[in-house]
């Protein structure tokens, strides 16, 4: 099966003082039709900066896509015009963020932002837009929508403000939806919510997901394979049941052994020392060996591949892998 | 709304009370004499005596207080000796020069200041934000009694493309019917194009001297508050929605980039007011500017007193008015 979006070695650089910085480095990411994406990391792995990458929303003039390519339906992403990219960008590729309190305009009614995307892509009228927003809000399970549409963000909580960013995103139907973090400003009770909701709208409107979080426990509940980036880099990727089980990776074993466990023998939380390296002083063998408990002398200088350790199971680590190399 | 303004209204009693005060005795304390700014120097003192009782200004102070606020009530804004015209009515023939000639200024900073904010906010950097930058430091520190004797010097003397800077008309065209008093506004409703033509030639550079100030704040207050709001998250938001880069800069960031310009605007109306003194001075303009420049020459107590009071209600007027707008615009704050 062709997938439906797909990421080939994207190198995203930011233009700073001292020369462009690579902060994502050659990721590969495949996201087929319906199903649901895991990318998780801690913060500043790049994460966000390749779903601004997708979306072509990067700062201009302070940012770059140095080298691979973004294809969606098997067609570039890269290589459309800006008019072009308008007619993807919110209508078949969407995308909600972290921040629910800001994320929306203060000034303008809830009814009017979920609207103005309807507008815009499918032509709609002022009148038909809006019963189309209050349905979209009745969708995200929002109580008196009629009512709430006509308010403004600040009287809602975080949560609903949150199934209106969803409403908006989901507005037009999109075929992709990127989820920057979207329950991390949430309660864990809205938290369950919102990925109740987002499931749901998948089912009903058969949206892929990019679900990027660096929350292991949202992971598991929701998605069906997982990649997991480290300073730039894809460092294993796997089935969702796989990856728990069999985690490959030093980093993914020291993100699931910095997870406190309910059931079972109590352990220490073992949490990974040491923090993501700059992408101004990268590492220049493996990116996580200085953080790593399995180090030896060649990773200090040798940058292993992506590989296929077994099917469907990738790994960007020494320990698999020295033979085929 | 029609309960916050009236309050409002009713706290603006306390500080017309504390200006009508002020202004009284502020205006007592200038040196010299009425009486004999009238009857002139070589007067005999039984003349000034006299003179001076005429007048009431032999009564104690707080006596000439008291009658001075029993006539402000009656609407009495008193007798300026030096036109020989009662205060109202040397206003009533001056105001609409100063409002068209403030109102002129008040478009041309707008209509420079938003657009070039604007740009230089989305095109950090650029020719357009360096060239802005470096009029608006020149704008506001440049007085304007300079920059007009050198516009004068420039457009008049040199070049003659503008008119003498002597009034609001050249000698060859009378003033159109009165209407409203505003030339530009009276010509155009009557059709009378000969009169157009001069008053906005003659409008023109009084108009540019007295907006600049003006122009030079808003500009850079419209560029930092563009800039700020742009960096923020709801505008990655509408940018997430495909829709052009247009309506993101200005429907999303302009609306709330104008609620702290809003502010700076308000204020800057009410300055406009003390600059035309200045500007309608040099210019010859027959507004009140110039009028209260001849009142305080000619230590005219009743129309310095009359428009100290009348800049006090229009600045708090102004603030009234900001925010009531700031009040539509953001409906995070609404007055009930």
């Amino acid at each position: 099966m062709r997938p439906l979006l797909e990421v080939k070695d994207l190198k995203t650089e930011f233009l700073t003082g001292k020369g462009p910085v690579r902060v994502v480095d050659g990721v590969d990411l495949v996201l087929n039709k319906g199903e649901t994406l895991g990318v998780v990391g801690e913060s500043g792995c790049g994460k966000s900066v390749t779903s601004m990458s997708i979306m072509g929303l990067l700062p201009k003039g302070q940012s770059r896509i140095a080298g691979g390519d973004i294809r969606f339906h098997d067609q570039s992403l890269l290589s459309l015009s800006v008019k072009e990219m308008r007619q993807v960008r919110g209508n078949r590729i969407a995308m909600i963020f972290q921040e629910p309190m800001t994320s929306l305009n203060p000034v303008f009614k809830i009814g009017n932002q979920i609207s103005e995307a309807l507008r815009f892509h499918k032509n709609l009228s002022k009148k038909e837009a809006w019963s189309e927003a209050v349905g979209m809000l009745k969708k995200v399970g929002i109580p008196r929508p009629e009512q709430i549409a006509r308010e403004y963000p600040h009287q809602l909580s975080g949560g609903m403000r949150q199934r209106v960013m969803i409403s908006i995103a989901m507005a037009c139907n999109p075929e992709v939806l990127i989820a920057d973090e979207p329950t991390t400003a949430l309660d864990v009770t809205i938290q369950a919510q919102i990925l109740e909701l987002m499931r749901g709208l998948q089912h009903e409107q058969g949206t892929a997901i990019m679900l990027i979080t660096h929350d292991l426990g949202v992971v598991a509940e929701t998605c069906q394979r997982v990649v997991v980036m480290y300073a730039g880099q894809v460092v294993e990727e796997a089935e969702v049941g796989m990856l728990f089980k069999q985690p490959l990776h030093p980093y993914t074993q020291g993100l699931l052994g910095s997870l406190p466990q309910l059931a079972g023998q109590k352990k220490r939380l073992e949490p990974i020392v040491g923090s993501v390296p700059s992408p101004l002083n990268m590492p220049s063998g493996c990116r996580f060996a200085p953080r790593c408990k399995f180090r030896t002398d060649a990773c200090l200088e040798y940058q292993p591949p992506l590989l296929e350790v077994e099917q469907g199971h990738k790994c960007r680590c020494i320990l698999y892998g020295e033979g085929e190399q | 709304m029609a309960l916050y303004i009236l309050r409002r209204l009713f706290y603006m009693i306390p500080v017309l009370i504390g200006i009508v005060f002020i202004t009284f005795f502020l205006t007592r304390i200038l040196p010299g004499d009425p009486a004999l700014m009238i009857a002139g120097t070589e007067a005999p003192e039984e003349v000034l005596k006299k003179l001076r009782g005429d007048m009431g200004l032999n009564e104690p102070l707080y006596q000439q207080f008291f009658h001075y606020v029993i006539r402000l009530f009656h609407g009495d804004f008193g007798f300026a000796w030096h036109t020989g015209h009662s205060v109202f009515s040397d206003f009533y023939t001056r105001l609409p020069a100063t409002i068209e000639l403030t109102l002129a200024s008040f478009i041309i900073a707008l209509a420079v200041a938003l657009p070039v904010g604007i740009i230089a906010a989305t095109k950090k950097e650029s020719i357009v934000d360096h060239i802005s930058r470096v009029f608006s430091l020149i704008g506001s520190c440049v007085p304007s009694f300079w920059l007009a004797l050198i516009l004068i010097y420039v457009f008049y003397s040199k070049l003659n493309w503008s008119p003498a800077p002597l009034g609001r008309l050249g000698d060859s065209v009378s003033p159109p019917t009165h209407l409203t008093g505003l030339y530009v506004i009276d010509s155009l409703l009557t059709w009378n194009i000969p009169v157009l033509e001069q008053a906005l030639a003659h409008l023109l550079l009084p108009a540019i001297v007295l907006s600049t100030g003006m122009m030079a704040i808003i500009s850079r207050m419209v560029r930092s508050s563009m800039l700020e709001v742009i960096s923020q998250d709801f505008i990655r938001t509408a940018r997430a929605k495909g829709i052009y880069e247009r309506s993101v800069v200005m429907k999303h960031a302009l609306v709330n980039a104008l609620l702290p310009t809003l502010t700076v605007i308000g204020v800057q109306f009410g300055l406009l007011l003390g600059g035309a003194v200045v500007t309608e001075t040099i210019f010859s303009w027959p507004g009140v500017g110039s009028y209260i420049t001849e009142s305080i020459l000619a230590t005219d107590y009743a129309p310095i007193q009359a428009f100290t009071l009348m800049s006090a209600l229009i600045i708090s007027f102004t603030n009234l008015a900001v925010d009531v707008i700031y009040g539509l615009i953001d409906p995070r704050v609404r007055y009930d």
